[in-house]
């Protein structure tokens, strides 16, 4: 029994079963009208990155015979799929946090000027 | 350390930084909200971060066969931390009750049925 598990736990099996999860985190996360915009984008384009480093996987080991990490262009150009959907989800909730304050700085403020609105910085 | 070149190390360097400051990001959202759900998800983060710091020892030992092992580790807290961001994504969408406007926070006082963490 302990060696069908140990045939079954391989880092390709292991990263293959953690896209499932991620597809359901994207789900309720789509799902969710706080989430931001930018942000949901930036998930979203981390599956870009996934996509990507499978033909780059693929042609590493077919046409180099080495793994993908050992061919320096094919593995610093994939990754920077994922520096890229990594910056736009922190921007996304920047974006977030600086659309909520000044949701509610308005909001504050309405009080001083019930007849009119306030003037917008 | 040299089978990466710089700019693959800058680009790996600057991916796990951006991560790092998105889980603060998403702290601050939580309080910037008044939704403290989104805590949840910046814990929910931690474990891909553990993933990234498997890679990152992997690569500093120019990919050695022989600790082949931890890209096995890292594929491992890729599972996890995949699970830990769903899980607290369900539970950011499970806290919304119906008629909460899109794209506005549900306050205490706009959804009195919504429990509080």
């Amino acid at each position: 029994m302990s060696e069908i598990v140990g045939e079954l736990i391989t880092k390709e099996n292991l990263f293959a079963a953690s896209l499932f999860p991620y597809l359901i985190f994207l789900w309720f996360l789509t799902r969710t009208p706080e989430t931001p915009r930018l942000a949901l984008i930036g998930f979203y384009m981390l599956l870009v990155f996934v996509i990507i480093t499978i033909p780059a996987g693929i042609y590493a080991q077919v046409a180099l015979d080495s793994a993908l990490a050992d061919v320096d262009g094919l593995h610093g150009g994939a990754e920077a799929f994922l520096t890229l959907s990594n910056i736009l989800v922190a921007v996304g909730f920047k974006q977030g946090i600086d659309r909520q304050r000044s949701a509610s700085e308005t909001k504050a403020q309405s009080w001083l000027y019930p007849d009119s609105s306030p003037p917008q910085s | 350390m040299h089978v990466l070149s710089l700019p693959t190390w800058w680009i790996h360097i600057s991916s796990v930084v951006e991560w790092i400051v998105a889980i603060g990001l998403v702290w601050i959202y939580a309080q910037a909200t008044g939704n403290p759900r989104w805590r949840w998800l910046a814990w929910g983060m931690l474990p891909a971060l553990l993933g990234a710091m498997s890679a990152l020892t992997w690569h500093y030992f120019d990919n050695d066969p022989d600790l082949d092992w931890i890209v096995t580790g890292q594929a491992a807290w890729t599972l996890l931390g995949n699970c830990t961001l769903a899980g607290a994504a369900y539970w950011i969408w499970r806290g919304y009750s119906p008629g909460t406007e899109p794209g506005r926070s549900p306050s205490a006082e706009e959804n009195p049925r919504r429990d509080h963490e």
